[in-house]
């Protein structure tokens, strides 16, 4: 023990000498290389012998004889141990501030300081040992060395976090001094230079840290320079050592701000360009310049929009390199603004998603905040990789293989994590319970997974702080109407062989359907549709989709015409509308169907004033069965069925007998448009036909256009012989 | 860059090509990996797809109801109308606002008031017509905005300015102002998708231009897709190909055109080659999107069956979900038929039955899958319509002409404000009284939740710079979250 206290005795004095040596005659002495290793343990060691410090000057001020000569083996040991950690201190810091960017007033005060306490230290263990002293000197000393300390204490902390640290949390998020308040009084600087420098380069160049002998703080620090000489050449841009440096290349050493750091944006550069330009007079107001000033401007907006906060700005920048390489079609990663280092990520095609997509995430693991793997066969080693990011906050799991066990291993290391989205998956109440298990989490968004309905509320009730959200659950009682079937031709005018083909997207509807008939299909009348269907002649079909649960939908109606017999030629005998004129007669005899929802296509004749005949000849007496006319409704538009459709025949033009008419079904009500069939029987054999078509003279009363004359609008007229009437 | 130096750097280029004659490969390589290589990128961002601030919105699903929806039979609630229906509109009220030429030949303009009933919605207590039963049951998640007010009294006019920020043609849609400042997130879509629909009611145009990239790379053109059962054409490989054979293919056509790039050193060919990539990839990534037959009888039932019919504006707001959940920067849906001059009794419930379900789904199946807050949804026309009739005044039925100085829109998720109503409109439902919102402030306040600083995001065409904004618009912060 004696050989021990001896020992830590002579090395402390020996420390103390070499510490003193150095900071009286640090400009002459050079630091030894490899000890600046040491200053590197400073932050480290520091902590130590301030507890230990206080501790002992606390028992030693406040303690009485008998706790004293009780405590004297302690002391013992206490007291060297204290000052040999303290002068460590001391000199790890010396070393550290030999390190590039510590310079400064405070840097001075604490360095002086620590000094100080160290011989202190080293006094106090002294006196106390040697045990001549009165105990009321050593108190004064404990007091003093008590005080010494609390404030190298305090420098130090400054050095490291900035002036007003603590205080810092009383101020409000966004707040950038100089950008507020600005009036015509305000200079130029303040407003437009400074809220540039104190968001770009004030957290190094500050009078605690004054990196390269530089204070950015003020216009009059700026002004004393740097290490380097002058920051800028008023009116010389060029030569002007601030742009100098910022205009170097990102890897070269001097390049300000250096990597890692928030980047200046071009906006900014511009400005400290234009102040420089202009002469970089710090004195100059607002209001010395004209409206239109470009700082002005600038400075005016500055204090104008308020940015929103940032939440991860105290991050490092990954390399821009880094993150563009990590962007591949199957995933991307991005960088929350330009301010912001954080990081998000999202992946696409699960086909290329494997264990390293996230994996390779590993280089900027501090950065990433937000990861969105939604869709993605996700696997439990995966989920084990979050625990590499120790800021992530949010992440989307929808739609992947999740299990509770999954979730668990996803939580365990994501101390961050307030977000977290797990609809559609397998999540059960108990991967849920989990999440409560643990502070921070803020919403959870759990539809569509095996959580129960009772059981949200008992969570909702347990855990009222976190956001639930279980999302739609449709109404049972709600009963929705399906919709029609979708008829998949796309021509009415079908080919040889073509078929009519009818679907629905819904899985497990019937289709039920009817053709030419008069009656309409419903849930339990009519036929099954069971695959496409095969017709000859003029076809209406109407047809309903059924299903249990749901309402029947409402009537799906469309018409067909197969091709007829062709006639040698076609002739209009009355003239239709100027606007509706289409190709003329051969409109009527040219297979090509008009657009149901557009009667300006050209495919439709338009008749108003008069009343529609067209003559056929087919060049020798042809025996007819049917003769069909397609025609328009779309009773918006004024266009009716027609009021009534006459055929006639002859086999001398000009000489007709009627063989047929038929008045169409006219409309109760605003239907939807439709092109309807007109099947007329006429079973005859004839040279030429006449087709007499007349539009309604008057609109029904409901109408909007009531009693105004409608239209009646033809694309096509067919003939069939008679062995193709409709058949099934 | 600067022009110049762009231009000394496109020179040496050609003549280093030229004479060597190799190394094309390599730079259609590096122009692909790095689209903004050759670009004529000027926006202001040092990096190009990173905004200016952080985002509260990452994606826009916008539901355009085209034709213009009547304000006064939607969210704006005016009793007085129906009080004082049939009476003339006080001049002092219409202050020699430009009439239509549908209306100017009118001596007299009777008001009329709402024939669908209103109610208030949600805490906020938002008065919503009975004909929107379901967008009123998200009351509590949207922000209404009463004091829309534009410009333009005519369709086109109104919808190009609402698109891209002015009345003429030919400056870059919204879509693609957003494609070009934030690029696409996932690179498998275009970042621009555009679907059409059509209701019963009368409609009006729907024009590409609308979706134009105007003077922007056209990459950054919307894509529209066809409202069919296959809404992406020619996307299945042609009988006999494979896909290492498209792939080679692709290759070596993307080699050609690049050493017509370098001959030439037209933009557009290298966003030819970007186009065939992204068509190629779009083979793996649309189809999964496209499918309806796996959607689960949930979302059915809570989109309406209609989403299951393709081209219909629930099939739509359905594709929308799911392009926005897969990263589509901006999905913009069209559905025509909001034109009610005439008939407004019987086509706007008609209308409105098309869209409110799907609407107001698409606001809950984003909550339920935590993507609300990070997509701003929109709802609403080109401009409102107004408070007295087109024509004379009847009991049965009535009109109602455009009107530029007030209408509706809501907004929901990505950062706005959920839950109230914002500005107010006179008791006549004319003119606004308090906080206007014009189509520039609209553009700005979209761009600000998308993280961009609207006079910020700039191109410069014809030897000057160009904003969505052009020189003006506030960004609406009462609105923010």
């Amino acid at each position: 023990m004696k050989r021990f206290k001896l020992a830590a005795a002579w090395f402390i004095v020996f420390l103390n000498a070499a510490l003193l040596t150095q900071v009286l005659f640090h400009e002459q002495l050079s630091f030894p290389l490899v000890l600046q290793m040491v200053g590197r343990l400073h932050p480290a060691l520091l902590h130590l012998p301030i507890g230990l410090m206080l501790l002992v000057c606390g028992l030693l001020i406040f303690s009485t004889d008998t706790f004293r000569s009780a405590s004297k083996p302690m002391m013992e040991l206490l007291l060297p141990l204290t000052a040999l950690l303290t002068v460590l201190s001391a000199l790890s810091g010396l070393a550290l501030s030999t390190e590039e960017g510590y310079a400064g007033d405070v840097l001075f005060r604490h360095m002086n300081l620590g000094t100080a306490l160290s011989i202190l230290a080293a006094l106090l263990y002294f006196a106390y040992d040697y045990g001549k002293f009165k105990i009321q000197v050593i108190k004064g000393v404990s007091a003093l060395a008590f005080v010494v300390v609390v404030f190298t204490g305090h420098y130090g902390a400054v050095i490291t976090h900035g002036e007003d640290f603590i205080t810092g949390v009383l101020k409000t998020p966004g707040d950038n001094s100089g950008a507020e308040n600005i009036t015509d009084s305000t200079t130029l600087f303040t407003a437009a230079v400074m809220p540039v420098l104190d968001k770009k380069c004030n957290s190094c160049h500050n009078p605690s840290k004054k990196k390269g002998g530089l204070d950015m703080t003020s216009a009059e620090k700026l002004l004393e320079g740097g290490e380097d000489g002058a920051v800028w050449v008023p009116g010389k841009p060029e030569e002007s050592l601030m742009l100098q440096r910022i205009h170097l290349p990102a890897d070269n050493d001097d390049h300000m701000p250096p990597t890692g750091k928030a980047q200046l944006t071009k906006e900014e550069i511009a400005v400290l360009r234009l102040f420089i330009s202009t002469g970089a007079d710090v004195s100059k107001t607002l209001a010395s310049v004209e409206e239109g000033d470009s700082l002005r401007w600038y400075a005016t907006r500055t204090a104008s929009t308020s940015q929103p906060t940032a939440r991860f700005s105290n991050l490092d920048f990954a390399d821009s390199k880094t993150i563009k390489d990590l962007n591949t079609p199957s995933r991307s990663v991005a960088q929350l603004s330009l301010d912001e280092p954080a990081l998000l990520a999202s992946f696409f095609l699960a086909a290329r998603f494997n264990e390293n997509s996230v994996k390779e995430l590993s280089s900027v693991a501090e950065q990433m905040v937000e990861i969105n793997l939604s869709g993605m066969p996700v696997t439990i080693e995966t989920l084990k990789q979050l625990s590499n990011f120790p800021n992530l906050n949010k992440i989307n799991l929808n739609k992947t293989p999740l299990t509770d066990d999954m979730l668990i291993e996803c939580l365990k290391n994501t101390p961050a994590l307030e977000v977290i989205s797990v609809a559609s998956t397998k999540v059960t109440l108990k991967g849920l319970r989990v999440l409560t298990k643990r502070n921070g989490i803020k919403s959870v968004y759990c539809w569509d997974t095996q959580v129960k309905p009772e059981e949200f509320s008992s969570l909702r009730k347990d855990f009222p702080s976190i956001e639930w959200n279980e999302g739609f659950r449709p109404d049972e009682k709600e009963i929705l109407r399906l919709t029609p079937p979708i008829l998949v031709n796309e021509n009415r005018i079908l080919s040889p062989n073509e078929t009519i083909k009818l679907k629905h997207n819904l899985p497990g509807v019937t289709i039920r359907y009817l053709v030419n008939a008069d009656v309409l299909p419903d849930s339990v009348n009519g036929d099954v549709y069971a695959g496409p269907l095969r017709v000859t002649g003029p076809t209406t079909i109407r047809a309903r989709a059924v299903k249990s649960g749901w309402k029947s939908s409402t009537l799906m109606e469309a018409s067909f015409f197969t091709s007829g017999v062709k006639p040698a030629s076609a002739k209009l005998l009355t003239p239709p509308n100027k606007d509706y004129r289409a190709k003329g007669s051969e409109t009527l005899i040219d297979a090509t169907a008009g657009d149901q929802e557009n009667f300006r296509d050209g495919q439709w004749l338009g008749y108003k004033e008069n009343v529609l005949s067209a003559e056929f000849d087919f060049g020798e007496p042809k025996s007819l069965g049917t003769v069909a006319v397609s025609y328009l409704k779309n009773i918006g538009s004024y266009i009716m069925p027609p009021l009534s459709i006459e055929i006639w025949g002859g086999n001398l033009p000009g000489q007709y007998q009627k063989v047929g008419s038929l008045k169409p079904v006219q409309p109760l009500k605003y239907d939807p448009n439709l092109t309807e069939a007109a099947r007329i029987p006429v079973n005859a054999a004839y040279k030429y036909w006449k087709v007499v078509v007349a539009p309604v003279s008057k609109l029904p009363l409901w109408h909007g256009g009531k009693g105004e004359k409608g239209w009646v609008m033809i694309d096509e007229i067919f003939f069939y012989e008679k062995s193709a009437e409709p058949i099934l | 860059m600067n022009e110049f130096l762009k231009h000394q750097f496109n020179i040496t280029r050609r003549h280093f090509f030229g004479k060597i004659g190799a190394g094309i490969g390599g730079a259609a390589l590096g122009s692909l990996l790095i689209p903004d290589l050759f670009s004529g990128s000027d926006s202001g961002l040092p990096l190009p797809g990173i905004p200016h601030f952080a985002p509260k919105a990452k994606r826009i699903i916008y539901l355009f109801q085209n034709g213009a929806p009547s304000q006064l039979e939607s969210f704006d609630y005016k009793p007085m109308l129906v009080q004082r229906a049939g009476e003339d509109l006080p001049a002092s009220i219409r202050m020699g606002q430009r009439l239509t030429g549908m209306t100017s030949g009118q001596t007299k303009f009777p008001m009329v008031g709402s024939w669908f009933k209103f109610n208030q919605h949600g805490k906020s207590g938002a008065w919503i017509s009975e004909i929107f039963p379901h967008i009123a049951s998200i009351a509590d998640d949207i922000c209404i905005i009463k004091t829309m007010h534009t410009e333009a009294i005519n369709h086109d006019p109104a919808l190009t300015f609402m698109q891209t920020g002015a009345q003429q043609g030919n400056r870059p849609s919204m879509g693609a102002w957003l494609s070009y400042g934030l690029g696409s997130e996932n690179k498998n879509l275009p970042a621009f998708c555009v679907l059409l629909s059509r209701g019963k009611g009368n409609g009006q145009g729907v024009y590409d231009k609308l979706w134009t990239n105007g003077f922007l790379d056209s990459v950054h053109q919307g894509v529209k897709f066809s409202a069919s059962e296959e809404p992406v054409l020619y996307l299945n490989d042609p009988q006999g190909m494979d896909q290492t054979q498209r792939r080679e293919m692709l290759d070596k056509v993307a080699e050609l055109n690049s050493k017509s790039f370098e001959d030439f050193g037209d933009p557009e060919i290298k966003t030819r080659i970007e186009q065939y990539e992204l068509a190629y990839r779009m083979q793996t990534s649309v189809p999964e999107l496209t499918d309806l037959s796996k959607e689960p009888d949930h979302i059915i039932k809570m989109y309406g069956p209609e989403c299951l019919v393709p081209g219909t504006f629930a099939a739509n707001a359905l594709l929308a979900r799911k392009l926005s959940e897969s990263g589509v920067r901006f999905v913009q849906l069209y559905h025509q038929g909001w034109d009610q001059h005439g008939n407004l009794t019987g086509e706007m419930p008609i209308q409105a039955m098309d869209v409110d379900r799907a609407s107001a789904a698409l606001v809950k199946d984003l909550k339920q899958r935590g993507l609300l807050d990070e997509t701003l949804v929109i709802w609403g026309g080109e401009f409102g319509r107004t408070n007295y009739c087109q024509g004379n005044f009847t009991k049965e039925n009535y009109g109602r002409d455009h009107h530029p100085r007030c209408y509706s829109i809501w907004m929901a998720g990505g950062g706005v404000k959920p839950g109230i109503v914002h500005g107010e409109t006179d008791e006549f439902g004319y003119n606004i009284v308090e906080n206007p919102v014009h189509i520039n402030d609209f553009h700005a306040t979209i761009l600000h939740l998308m993280g961009l600083d609207h006079e910020k995001l700039t191109y410069k065409h014809l030897g000057r710079r160009y904003r969505l904004t052009d020189v003006a618009g506030k960004v609406v912060k009462p609105i923010l979250a």
